[in-house]
């Protein structure tokens, strides 16, 4: 069996009077980019700081590596790098001496800090800023300071809390191509409420929604999680939209724009046997016919609508 | 232990790039300075004008003829100085998030406030040397310096510094205002202070509150007397603020 990195096992966490999270278990594996989903005040942000030691769960147990974040913090800290939401930076610093400072508290031993500083500074493409006082940076490259930081002491789980919130469209490209090149060697975790995020980066997703689990499983399940029951079809010399209705399998018909029709099916084998066959024998020209997927943000909301109930 | 050592490097590092570290030593040695000069020159006026100057020593770093020393003069604005410094401490890093570098990373709660501590200590050691500055130019030019005496007040006035820096902390750690941490600090200060005028009818009272006054404390050091009760008070009181 697959060695887990990470272990959720019931955990819970409140906040004075109110839940934030409430009994959550998931695994994830060794390798891979895994997407943590779901809607602002959803519980993401409060789960990826119990599974990074900064705060500590109200109920459950968390393992990293298959270390027990509260009876060995330390020993399961040594295998996490963590991105909070707000970069933890120290603006007087230059990138050199504050990534310097994060390899000394992440135990690298004294003699390699000055390589994995600079091969951090290399993979972030930050190698120019080397002498820059961190303040003086943009947004983007504090940023890149930030996932250097989280690195530099090859962890075997990086943690990144929303990693292109407030990035311009060209910065958020680079930080997904950064963070996918970090995952060929390591696991990733990363929380969004961006779904083209999760579609663009991840292989794996785990929504949250009002501090529940609501769907843990690849990008694909979670594309097919609501069942199609439309059919897509365009034809160039369409019948009446009656004759359609007529066909054995289909339930009910709309005409769209350009003579395209949205078919709803009982049996999607038997209805689209039954087009091919009429088309044909009609001479219809039926040019494209295709099943209709749910969009992403139709499978949200009914995952956010199932939490809710 | 190295953690340790490396936490409180940096934040001495970040303590010095702000301008907050150099005005308060500035201030601190102009303060101090002015203080020294007027009573050295009160006693070389003595000196001059009576042929000698009567428990030099004493009136230059205790109390004496010409009103309170250097030593109990320090003591009275020591409080000052110290919130501004401590405010921000933990304060700054809990509002900025920064925090979460340290709670993310293998080091544990007490090392990261033992790192903190230490850079205190080591401010606490800077403003010590510039009084040493005028200890050394009393030792080197007052006849029969009372060393031992003036060393013990020194040391009564590092302690003081010491305990005075963990309440800051404590305070800073309770707050991400770094506003309200220095005013807490204050009226941490200012109830240690007072406490011991309170209840002085009750004669247990009165043997707790003067126990539990940070300025009867060290002003015994500076009285030349070095008791156990007073060495032990201040480990006390930075132990029960650590926790």
């Amino acid at each position: 069996m697959e060695k887990s990195i990470v272990k959720v096992e019931h955990v819970s966490h409140r906040y004075s009077v109110q839940w934030a999270v409430r009994d959550i278990s998931f695994e994830i594996p060794q390798r891979g980019i895994y997407g943590l989903l779901g809607s602002n005040g959803a519980g993401k942000s409060t789960v990826m700081n119990i599974i990074c030691g900064v705060i500590k769960q109200t109920e459950g147990c968390v393992f990293i590596d298959g270390k027990d974040t509260r009876l060995d913090p330390i020993g399961a800290k040594l295998h996490i790098g963590f991105l909070p939401q707000k970069p933890p930076l120290y603006g007087d610093l230059t990138v050199e001496e504050y990534l310097s400072h994060t390899a000394d508290i992440r135990w690298v031993p004294e003699q390699d800090i000055k390589t994995a500083v600079n091969e951090v500074l290399d993979l972030c493409a930050i190698s120019h800023f080397r002498k820059r006082l961190i303040k003086n940076l943009s947004g983007g490259y504090q940023q890149r300071v930030g996932i250097a930081q989280a690195i530099i002491h090859k962890p075997d789980l990086v943690v990144f809390d929303e990693p292109t919130n407030g990035l311009d469209p060209n910065q958020i490209v680079e930080i997904r191509h950064l963070i996918r090149d970090i995952a060929e060697e390591r696991t990733v975790l990363l929380s969004t409420h961006i779904l083209r995020e999760v579609q663009a980066v991840c292989d794996n997703i785990l929504m949250i929604e009002q501090g529940k689990l609501v769907f843990m499983g690849t990008v694909d399940e979670f594309d097919n999680y609501i069942v199609p029951n439309t059919i897509y079809l365009t034809m160039k010399n369409a019948p009446a939209i009656e004759v359609l209705k007529g066909i054995t399998g289909l339930t009910s018909v709309e005409k769209l724009e350009n003579g395209a029709f949205r078919a709803h099916f009982s049996d999607s084998q038997e209805a689209m046997e039954q087009i091919v066959e009429q088309s044909a024998a009609n001479q219809w020209h039926l040019t494209e016919m295709r099943l209709e997927k749910s969009s992403l943000d139709t499978i949200f909301a009914e995952l956010s609508k199932k939490a809710r109930r | 232990m190295k953690v340790i050592y490396k936490i409180a490097k940096r934040e001495l590092q970040m303590l010095f790039y702000s301008p907050i570290a150099w005005l308060l030593l500035l201030c601190f040695a102009i303060q101090t300075g002015i203080i020294f000069s007027e009573l050295f020159g009160s006693l070389v006026r003595d000196a001059n004008e009576y042929g000698h100057a009567w428990r030099a020593s004493k009136t230059l770093f205790a109390f004496g003829d010409q009103g309170e020393g250097l030593w109990i003069q320090v003591q009275s604005f020591l409080y000052f100085y110290i919130p501004l410094l401590t405010m921000g401490m933990v304060s700054k890093d809990l509002s900025s998030g920064s925090i979460k570098l340290l709670y993310s990373s293998p080091i544990s709660s007490l090392q990261i406030i033992l790192g903190k501590y230490l850079c205190m200590v080591f401010y606490a050691l800077i403003l010590m040397a510039i009084l040493s500055i005028y200890l050394i130019i009393a030792w080197c030019t007052v006849e029969n310096f009372e060393e031992a005496w003036i060393l013990t007040g020194f040391l009564g006035v590092f302690l003081q510094t010491c305990t005075y820096m963990v309440i800051g902390i404590f305070m800073s750690s309770l707050t991400s205002y770094q506003i309200i941490a220095a005013v807490g600090t204050f009226l941490i200060f200012m109830l240690m202070s007072m406490v011991g005028g309170m209840g002085q009818q009750y004669d247990l009272v009165r043997d707790i509150t003067y126990w539990l006054c940070i300025n009867g404390r060290s002003s015994t050091f500076i009285q030349g007397m070095l008791c156990s009760e007073d060495l032990i008070y201040f480990p006390v009181v930075i132990a029960m603020f650590w926790h």
